[in-house]
């Protein structure tokens, strides 16, 4: 921390079950939902007095004294917090869905698939992309779109985040006799795996 | 007119303007510490800072960009604000001049703007920053100012004097005791170049 002041932390973040080395320029920084488990006080009362501007042989110091026992024992108790709970929604528990990965794996393998983006109309109205391999139908319409498709190969259905609408289209056209189901997480979830989306035109 | 040229990273550190075991109650040791290492600190850091900057093309990502950039800002700012601070030291501490007669102005009294100037720096007491007694170019006040790092100074400000509140400034000899700290800053503090700033900044008002 040339020429700075604050803290060096290494912090328990239980969003993500990881360890992470970080610095805070001042007491108010820190990683939002965090349990500090090593802290290094980087301010010059720290070391000023005996190491001057020696922060090498301060540093030296610090981890020559570490009390790892305690440092285990916060970890310890860290770790018993719970990441933030997963979406519930019993109204769709019945009704199976398939993650972006095992859809593209799908694709790559040639393996014959129905994708169907139904994402909302006041949504795809301002979309600017869609999956690679799917055709975007009207969820509202479903009644009328439902027969080009084929009871024969499987189809997916996939709405903007993966909460609803896809969940509700798969629903219905299972119940109409369809192998369908919902993709995971959406349109997002695909771009977050970095899956081929195209121009929506 | 010409202008420098920019990103050259060869700036050099201005020696102590005073001989450094002569201050009143700040040891040499210390303020041999804070010179070589924390302003000569600034200033080599600096230099490695502009010689990255200068080979910037389009291709570097943008946080990269916006990092090196920061740590530009934090050394150049850190070295000007050294260097003034360690110019305003290294004397009797005994205010006189202009700068005495508009502080009365400003402030009903001169030593009413130094109790102002104080508890602005026990407000930083146990961290890090710098108080500063600006001239505001725009509007001709004076401004006592606060900042909590190298990078916070007035947009338009002149300074005028300048107080080192990081803790490379006093922990070494007075530990915790800011007090302790203020007292030995205002006992060596070099008015004459206070004076002569203000009269510098007074011109350039008038040129503006």
């Amino acid at each position: 921390m040339t020429g700075d002041a604050g803290w060096i932390l290494l912090t328990y973040v239980p969003r993500d079950g990881r360890l992470i080395n970080h610095s805070a320029s001042d007491h108010a920084e820190s990683i939002a939902g965090g349990i500090p488990i090593l802290a290094l006080d980087m301010y010059e009362h720290a070391y000023h007095i005996e190491y001057g501007a020696n922060t090498t042989a301060y540093i030296a110091a610090f981890m020559r004294n570490i009390h790892w026992d305690a440092v285990e024992a916060r970890y310890t108790d860290a770790i018993k917090v719970l990441p933030p709970r997963s979406l519930d929604q019993p109204e769709f528990k019945d009704v199976p869905s398939i993650t972006p990965e095992e859809v593209q794996e799908m694709l790559t393998s040639g393996k014959r698939v129905q994708i169907i983006d139904t994402r909302p109309r006041h949504y795809s109205t301002r979309a600017q992309d869609i999956v690679e391999g799917a055709v975007w139908r009207d969820p509202e319409r479903l009644e009328e779109w439902m027969g080009s498709l084929s009871k024969d190969e499987p189809v997916v259905t996939f709405c903007v985040y993966g909460f609803h609408i896809g969940c509700q289209s798969a629903a219905a056209l299972r119940r109409a006799g369809f192998d369908a189901r919902y993709m995971a997480g959406g349109h997002y979830a695909w771009k977050a795996i970095k899956g081929p989306v195209k121009l929506f035109e | 007119m010409t202008v420098p040229a920019a990103l050259t990273g060869d700036h050099r550190m201005l020696p102590l303007p005073f001989v450094a075991g002569s201050l009143n109650g700040i040891s040499e040791r210390m303020i041999t510490s804070h010179h070589e290492n924390n302003y000569g600190g600034a200033v080599r850091n600096l230099n490695r800072t502009e010689q990255e900057l200068a080979q910037i093309t389009r291709d570097p990502p943008p946080l990269l960009v916006a990092a090196l950039r920061e740590r530009e800002l934090t050394f150049r700012k850190s070295k000007a604000l050294h260097e003034a601070y360690f110019a305003n030291l290294g004397g009797d501490g005994l205010r006189s001049g202009a700068i005495e007669t508009v502080l009365g102005e400003a402030y009903g009294s001169s030593s009413r703007w130094e109790e102002h100037f104080r508890a602005t720096g026990s407000g930083l007491g146990g961290g890090s920053g710098w108080v500063m007694l600006w001239f505001e170019l725009d509007t001709g006040s004076l401004r006592t100012a606060w900042s909590g790092h190298h990078t916070q100074t007035l947009a338009t400000g002149f300074p005028l004097l300048v107080m080192d509140m990081y803790e490379h400034s006093y922990q070494m000899d007075f530990g915790a005791a800011v007090p302790r700290y203020l007292d030995a800053f205002f006992a060596n503090v070099q008015w004459d170049e206070v004076n002569a700033r203000f009269e510098r900044a007074q011109r350039l008002r008038a040129a503006l």
